[in-house]
This record gives C-alpha cells, structure tokens and sequence, in this order.
C-alpha cells in the first residue's frame, strides 16, 4: 500500500466507509511500521489544522441581524410549518380529528335518518340528540331560530312543503329504515373511538367532551376553533370562552396551534370547516359547506390513521388548493380560509358583519416594501377593499345614516360569473359640526416602541390629530410602560401647546404593561365623559400587549363592558417586531372601535387627517348585512373575505349580537362572486332536494330579483336595530361598462386572491389586476389608487426574484431528495 | 404530491420541535461558523454577515423535512454560493485593507495575521497559504467546520473521491511544510494521545 494513495488519507480521517479498503489499509499498516508514522502524522497534522483554524476569530452575526431573522421567522410564510409538533400530538391530532370527524359521520346519517321507524343506534345512544323533524325546510327554520323566525322570501310556503311530506312519506318509510340500519353500522365504529377519547380527555378538556357529546342539538362551535378562528366575533363565543376552564383553554389553543401548523393538506382546511361550523348553520347545511370544499380541493379533512366510515371525495379538476406555504401561523396572525361557493337552494342567506378596518393592506405594503411576500393569513380581502374610499353618493338625510348601493357584472376572473357588489357609505359629518370629543391617548412606551417606525410616528401622528382638533375636544394622554403614567391630564384641545409638549415628551423605555394603564385611561375618559359626544380612548402599540395581572379575558370583558357604557376602543398598531395583529383587532372589535396599521407617517395622514370623522365618529354600530340570494337566478355564491365576520342567520335579526360600527364618511364593501343558475357548477356531492322544488316554485312566483341585500344598524346610542331591505336585478350589465369603483375594487379583490394563493382565484393574474386598476383610478384621491398600481408591480418583482433563487437550488436539493429518502 | 407530504408529517413526528426554534437554534449553533467560512471567501466580515443572514432568511422559508437530514452541508452550501455571488460582484472592488474593518476581514489573503495566539498555529496558517484555494477550502471546511467527505461534496459540488484527493493533497503539502519544524511533529509513542 502506497502512503500516498488518498484512500490512506481517508483512513487517517476516519472517512474510509468501504470495508474492503478499510481491511487493506489495516494489513498494510500491520505489515509495514513506517506507514503507521505516516498514518500518525496525518492524525497530528489534522490536530494542528484543527486547533490553528479554530483559534481565528469567528465573527457572529450582530445582534440587529439576528433580530432581523427572528422577525422575518415570524412574521413569514414558512411553507414547512409543519415541523412544529411536540410528542403529543398524535394523541391531539386523534382528538381533534375525531372532534372534527364524529359530527360529520352522523349529521349525514341524520338528514337522512329521519322517519320514526328508522331510529338508529346512534340516537338511542345518544339520548340528547334531539329527533330532527320531518322536512327540510322545518329542519331549517327549525335552525334558524331562536331569535325570530324569518321568511324566507324566495323559498316555498309550508303549505307547500306539508304535501310533498306526505307524498313522499310513504317512500320514505321503506328507504329511512335501509339507511338507518347502514348508518348505524357506521355511526358505533366511530362513535366506539370517539366515546373512549371522550373519557381520556375528560379532565383537562371537559367543554371540548361537551361540545362533541351535544353536537347533535344544535350546531355549536367547539373551542377548537375559538382558537383557529379566534377573531370570530361572536359575542357568544366570547361567554363560551369564560366557561373554559384554564387547562381546557391551554389544551385547545394548543390544538388548534398544531392545526394551524400542521400541514395545509389536512389542516388548511379545518379552520374553514370549524369557520363554518361555528357559523351556526343548520347542520345539513355544515354537512353541505364541509362537501363543497372537499370537492372543490380534492382533499379530505380527515389526517389520522383512523377508520373513516365516509370514502375521501374523489378529486376532481378545478381550482388549485390552497398552496402549502399559507400554513404556517404565527401567534401574529389567525388563520383564514377563504369563503367556499354555495348552494343557494341550501344556503339561501349569506350574513355578515361589516368591518371598516384597513390594517391587513398596510400591513401588506409594509411587507411588501420590505420585498417579502406578506403571510397569507395577514391578507384579509375585506380590510384590501375597504382601504380605498369609493366614491358612493352619501344618504340624503340623516335619518338612515346610510345609502347603500349594489352594483352586478360579470367577474373579470370567471367571466361567467356575476360580481355583486354592496357598497354601504356613511353620511359625511362636516367637520365643524361634529360632536365634542372626550379622547385619551393610551400610548405604549415601552422599550420595544424605540424604533422610528413605532413612537416617534406615534408622536407625529399625534401632532397631526392635535392641529385638527379645537376647544370643544378634550384630549389626556396616558403612558404605560412598567408602569403606567398620565403624560397629560384631561386638557381642552385649544391648549394646543400644552398638548405639542407633552407629546414631544413621550419617551420610550421599560417593559409594557398595559392593564393599569388601559384603566387609568377608562377612569379619565369616565370622569370628562361627554353626553352625545365621541369618548374614546385611542391605544397606539406595537401590539406587545403584557396584560400583567388581568388576563385576556378580562381584559376583553372590560373593553366590552366600556363600549357598552359608551367608551369605545380604537387601535392603532405600529411597528413590525412583536406585532400582534390577532389581539389587537379582536379588542377593538370588543371596544366598537377601529381598528389602523399605521406604517408611514403617509397612513397616519389618511386615518388622523383626511379621514380624522370616519376614524373618530360612529354613525351606526352592530351594522350588519344579510344576503337572501333567489334560487331561481343564482345557482351557488361565495362571499369574497369577510371570512371572520360571518355571522350566523339567526344572529342577524338578534340585537344581542355584536357587529361592526361604520364611522363618519366611511364606506365599506363587500363582493359576492354569484354563479347563475344557467351556469353549470360542480357543487358538492349533495343529493338534490327531493321535498324541495323551491327553485321551480321560485320561478313561477318570484320576479327577475337576484337577491335581496338586508341590512341592520343602530344609531349610535340605540338598542334596538332598524332594518333596510333592498331587492336586487340583475340587468346583465358587463364588467367594461361597471363603474370605476366597481372595478377597482373587483381589481383589489383579485390582487387579493393572489397574495392569499386561493383556490378560487381563477384567472386572476397581476396583469389583470393592473389592467384593472390602471383603467379605474378614479380621481385617485390621496393617490392611494396608484399606489396600489406599485404594489401590484412590486409583487411581481418578489415572485420573479424568488423563482429565480428557487431555481438556484433546486439542483442541490433534487439531489437530497434522492439520497436522503 | 399531498399525500407524500402528508406521509412526512406522519413519519417524523418524534423529531419535530417547532420551527422557529428549530431555526433558532441553527443560528445559534452555526452563525459564528459560518460567518467565519464566508469571509475566507469575501474577505470582509460586513458582507460575510450579510451573507450569513440571507442564508438564515433563506432556510426561514424552507421546508423542514426536505432538508433536515443534511442541514449543515446545507447551510454551508447555500452560503457558499451567496458569498460566491457576492465575491463575484463586488469583491474585487471592495477594498480589502480597509481601515475602519475588523481585523478579519482580511482573513482569507492572509489568514496568518489572526493566528497570533499560538507559534504552531502562525506556522499551520503559513503553509495554508501556500495551497491552492480549492484545497484551502476543503481544508477549512473538514478541520474548522468538522464536515464529513459527504458532506464537503455536496457543499462544494465536487465528488467525494475529488474531495478525498484534495485533502490528500492538502495535508501532504502542509506535512512538507511542516516537516522542518520537528518540535510540531509527533514523536514516536505520543500520537495516539
């Protein structure tokens, strides 16, 4: 053996793996002492190498650049995201499975399983499962209780129903008792598994047991998905939520942290399921909505091992799912599904509550000014509309302080489709008119708020809401940091130099704490509260929200409790690091507020100046829209974002129910993509209603109407709600000939359905989008139109960029993914 | 292609821990190293940072599964060609004895003067010089940064076999070099220690 044969090299280094040289150079070394001499001084020289490269300096990354990964790790889209599973998560993920899976076994069963004879094992095993009654349409004016009951106006009578009943009782019969029996079989596997996990889990999860064992009463969302969907405001779930337990509250969240982490496959749809199951629909219906976005994505939900009685739906060609790098969700930011199409004939009433904010499109710029994609779950559609103004004619009195005005033509990216769009403007309060105003600033100045994006905005931000407020508005400004601080007592605005001072003052430093300073800021606002005026306190953060000893909940309690009580919350969130844009729009939802991403000084001056009336004055609160489409004209529809603002039918006409305040001056939007009934769509694999031929009915009865927008709203102080009708015609108008507005919000909604990569996008692409837009800028107040046009441009840049760092390595990888199996 | 992924997330559950720590803890651990790798390819630490940290952006958007198991060579190898990127822009216009820099920055022309620490190191580092670039990166990968044959090929594109010469090569200069140095070399009976 030759010392100089790099294989002895190697076995000086311990890299020689092959046995058959390993055993040659081991009997060479045997044989011939001088090759050990060698052998041992290749071994000191690799020591001396070692020991002299290690000794050079290493220099680490700065503090600033590791700050700046960690940053961009949470605020990015990671398209892993699945790795985030500790050693109880196959358990969890069993029980959340089973959570999500045991409704679904037997609902079915159930809307089949419905006459007397055919009683399945599973009622009798569940003997709180209440019968379901006979027809379809009690079944759903059964659901649509318990508020009032509504008239469905383009659904058939009950007289009308009650023959078909008894036309096709007699059938039904003999099927019912086949089907139960089948059912059944079904129903005990899984109910067996789902019983013993109930047991398990009892302790730590007594109301997720509870949820599941009544999930046949009455459709009821399961903590689970408080936390998936958890800026689902619905008050209701707010007092399910306090019934929790801390543990069952830990367990949940953690549920849905691994949901929400885990691979979008199976869990980038369970938020939209649990979304919808949480909208309280009639459980057919959740059988419906569950069907369609299995059908239309070609997954199934269930993700465990676990027998599932149901065969996965067969894929079917059509829209792409949901691209797997939405998944990763941070504590930043809630998971979103986008709205499924739906039936009409099933799902007749769309019902929503509408949300002026516009934090997701500055938070968006901001990403994109950064070059980064922003997460997916940070694009709220609804919040990218309603960021421009549309140039709707204000409500000729104050009466209904509000016009509403509903435009229809085709869709630009499915052009057989029709686009509705609802647009809602404000009355315009004129600025010396407006009522006095009791503000106080509750400002973080913690250390985290130093950057220049973050207090010293705050501060300019001030300014600018200062120089437009007089004597008639009082303005306080409290602190809070370790500890919190009044910076300025209740002063009257005209004290303008007062106030400019005790802005400059503001200083950052010390950790947050914010609960003794939001009360500090109640009891201010309390004592100078203004009859009939506008009390509010205004919170900028950067969302690093220590509650210290109060926690969330009641924090949340509070605010609401205050809104109530006429103090209303807005916030206004700076800043990128610790950005929590979940928490923060939840409680200014809770406080009736608003809800602004301030990135620029540019956005300060939008929201505290040019639209200072919207941003200040609510002209109506809990406004919510409900949509009754005709079945006769619309065959499905899908609601375009609003996905945490859907309501449930029967929350439209309760007053109880919270819903979005719409402010001075404001405009909000929302888009229906419509799919008429001449259109043929594959809807999910529903059987069609056989004691329903509403849509025949229809026709015969109904006028042209495509639908009917509905409306509630109360003035600012009222309890009781009032209520606007308006029936809608399509007059076939085209997309070229829609107004301005029209189509630059569709353009808006289209860049919208990029960024989120959804399934539903079609023929949207940034050249369409520009192409749109670049037709439809208005008089682009505040140049906010063309602004948009950059955006657009700027995306395309990213993508480009990415694709081709992509392409760099995918040599390297393509070569692991081969050895590495 | 779901269903394989789907597969992965049943296979690795016991490993996982989440991914920002798991990213986390890749900074912590490789930084420094790599930092220190890419600038005997810059030559200036401010770029080799900025390298560094375009590396870490990049793996925040990669997906765990797929590169895990070889996350070092990895790492390095996404480094490499950022700094080689950067190197072939700019470097031959950044000026390498800039005053203002650190004293690293000039490590890789002459990595002698950050050696001062030890006489055998000052002499290790003189015979490095003396190499070519291509054995003085393989070098610096296998005894700085503790890369296997493997592993230093898939860093470098090279074939292990390419890899092994190259080594071969290396130490067998540095043992010439160093060979008229005895008190470096070992004596009889001491180098199994």
């Amino acid at each position: 053996m030759n010392p100089d044969d790099p294989k002895f090299t190697a076995y000086a280094l311990g890299e020689l793996h092959n046995e058959v040289d390993r055993a040659e150079v081991e009997k060479a070394l045997n044989d011939n002492p001088e090759l050990q001499k060698s052998l041992d001084e290749i071994r000191s020289v690799s020591r001396l190498l070692e020991e002299a490269l290690n000794d050079e300096p290493a220099a680490d990354l700065t503090d600033e650049q590791k700050l700046q990964i960690d940053t961009h790790l949470q605020a990015s889209p990671t398209p892993a995201a699945k790795s985030n599973l500790s050693q109880l998560w196959p358990y969890l993920a069993l029980a959340a499975c089973l959570i999500l899976t045991v409704p679904m076994l037997f609902i079915p069963a159930m809307n089949k399983v419905r006459q007397p004879s055919g009683v399945s094992q599973f009622e009798q095993d569940t003997p709180d499962t209440p019968r379901r009654s006979d027809t379809k349409t009690e079944d759903r004016e059964h659901n649509i209780q318990p508020s009032e009951r509504q008239q469905l106006k383009y659904q058939k009578t009950n007289d009308s129903v009650a023959k078909g009943q008894s036309l096709a009782s007699a059938e039904m019969a003999s099927v019912g008792a086949v089907v139960s029996e089948v059912a059944s079989d079904k129903l005990t596997a899984g109910l067996e598994i789902h019983r013993g996990l109930i047991e398990e889990f009892d302790d730590a999860t007594h109301s997720v047991g509870e949820r599941v064992k009544n999930v046949g009463k009455k459709a009821q969302p399961y903590p689970v998905d408080e936390r998936i969907t958890s800026n689902y405001r619905l008050e209701e779930k707010e007092k399910r939520r306090r019934d929790l337990s801390e543990v069952s509250q830990g367990l949940s969240n953690f549920v849905a942290g691994q949901l929400t982490n885990e691979s979008p496959t199976t869990t980038k749809r369970e938020p939209s399921l649990l979304g919808s199951l949480a909208d309280g629909r009639a459980a057919k219906d959740r059988v419906y909505e569950r069907k369609i976005i299995g059908k239309t994505d070609g997954t199934t939900y269930y993700h465990s091992s676990i027998p599932v009685p149901e065969p996965p739906l067969p894929p079917i060609p059509g829209p792409q799912p949901v691209v797997v790098n939405g998944a990763f969700n941070t504590e930043s930011y809630d998971s979103i599904t986008d709205n499924p199409f739906l039936g009409a004939e099933q799902n007749p009433l769309s019902t929503f509550s509408t949300d002026v904010d516009t934090a997701s499109y500055a938070n968006m710029r901001r990403f994109l000014n950064q070059n980064q994609l922003p997460p997916i779950d940070a694009v709220r559609i609804e919040e990218l509309i309603n960021y421009f103004t549309y140039d709707y004619d204000p409500p000729r009195d104050k009466e209904v302080p509000f016009a509403t005005h509903v435009e229809v033509a085709n869709s630009p990216w499915e052009t057989d489709h029709r686009l509705v769009r609802i647009g809602i403007k404000g009355y315009e309060v004129p600025w010396d008119k407006r009522p006095s105003s009791n503000l106080v600033f509750l400002i973080d100045v913690s250390g985290s708020m130093s950057p220049i994006n973050k207090l010293p905005l705050v501060k300019q931000s001030l300014e600018l809401l200062a120089n437009r407020l007089g004597e008639k508005d009082r303005v306080a400004i409290v602190t809070y940091a370790r500890s919190s601080q009044i910076a300025l007592p209740s002063t009257t605005s005209n004290n303008s130099e007062t106030l400019l001072h005790a802005i400059t003052g503001l200083r950052a430093g010390g950790s947050t704490h914010a609960s003794s300073g939001i009360e500090d800021a109640y009891k201010i606002a309390q004592k100078h509260f203004v009859e009939n005026g506008n009390n509010r306190i205004i919170l900028c953060t950067d969302g690093d929200f220590n509650v210290g000893v109060t926690n969330r909940g009641d924090l949340v309690r509070m605010i609401e409790e205050k809104a109530r009580g006429g103090i209303y919350l807005s916030i206004f969130g700076f800043g990128m690091n610790n950005y929590k844009d979940a928490t923060l729009e939840e409680l200014s939802n809770k406080g009736n507020g608003n809800y602004g991403y301030i990135d620029a000084l540019a956005e300060a001056r939008k929201v505290f100046v040019e639209q200072i009336s919207g941003t200040l004055f609510t002209i109506a609160k809990d406004v919510k829209i409900q949509v009754e489409f005709n079945p006769a004209q619309v065959h499905a529809y899908r609601l375009i974002g609003y996905e945490n603002r859907k309501l449930a039918a029967e929350d439209f006409n309760d007053d109880t129910k919270d819903a979005g305040e719409i402010g001075a001056g404001h405009t909000v939007t929302a888009l229906y993509e419509v799919v008429p009934t001449a259109i043929e769509m594959d809807l999910p694999d529903v059987d069609p209603l056989k004691y329903q031929n509403s849509a025949e009915i229809s026709r015969e009865n109904v006028s042209r109407e495509l639908l009917t927008v509905k409306l509630r709203y109360k003035q600012p102080e009222a309890d009781k709600s009032e209520l606007i009708e308006i029936p809608i015609i399509d007059n076939n108008l085209k997309f070229d000939d829609a107004s301005e507005d029209f189509r630059f919000a569709a353009a808006v909604a289209s860049f919208g359905m990029i960024l989120r990569n959804s399934p539903y996008k079609s023929a949207s692409t940034l050249t369409l989008v520009q192409n749109i837009a670049e037709l439809a800028q208005g008089d682009n107040t505040g140049g906010y139109r063309s602004e948009f046009l950059l955006l657009v441009d700027k995306v395309e840049i990213i993508k480009r960029a990415d694709e081709d760092r992509r392409s760099e390595d995918v040599l390297f990888e393509e070569e692991h993914t081969e050895e590495t199996p | 292609m779901k269903d394989d992924e789907n597969t992965q997330v049943e296979m690795n559950d016991d490993t996982r821990t989440s991914h920002q720590d798991w990213v986390r803890s890749l900074v912590d651990c490789h930084a420094a190293s790599l930092t220190r790798y890419a600038i005997s390819i810059t030559g200036n630490i401010e770029s080799a940072r900025d390298v560094v940290q375009e590396t870490f952006l990049r793996l925040c958007r990669e997906e765990r599964e797929k590169i895990q198991n070889y996350i070092t060579p990895w790492l390095f190898k996404v480094c490499r060609s950022r700094a080689l990127d950067y190197h072939r822009k700019e470097g031959r216009m950044t000026p390498l004895q800039d005053s203002s820099l650190e004293r690293e920055t000039t490590l890789k022309p002459t990595p002698s003067i950050a050696a001062e620490k030890k006489e055998s190191s000052k002499l290790v580092h003189k015979a490095l010089d003396t190499l070519p670039s291509n054995q003085r990166e393989v070098v610096r990968l296998k005894f700085q940064n503790g890369l296997s044959y493997k592993e230093i090929s898939d860093v470098t594109e090279l074939s292990v076999s390419n890899v092994g010469f190259l080594l071969h090569s290396a130490i067998k200069s540095i043992r010439k070099e160093l060979g008229s140095h005895y008190d470096l070399m070992p004596k009889p009976g001491e180098s199994k220690s």
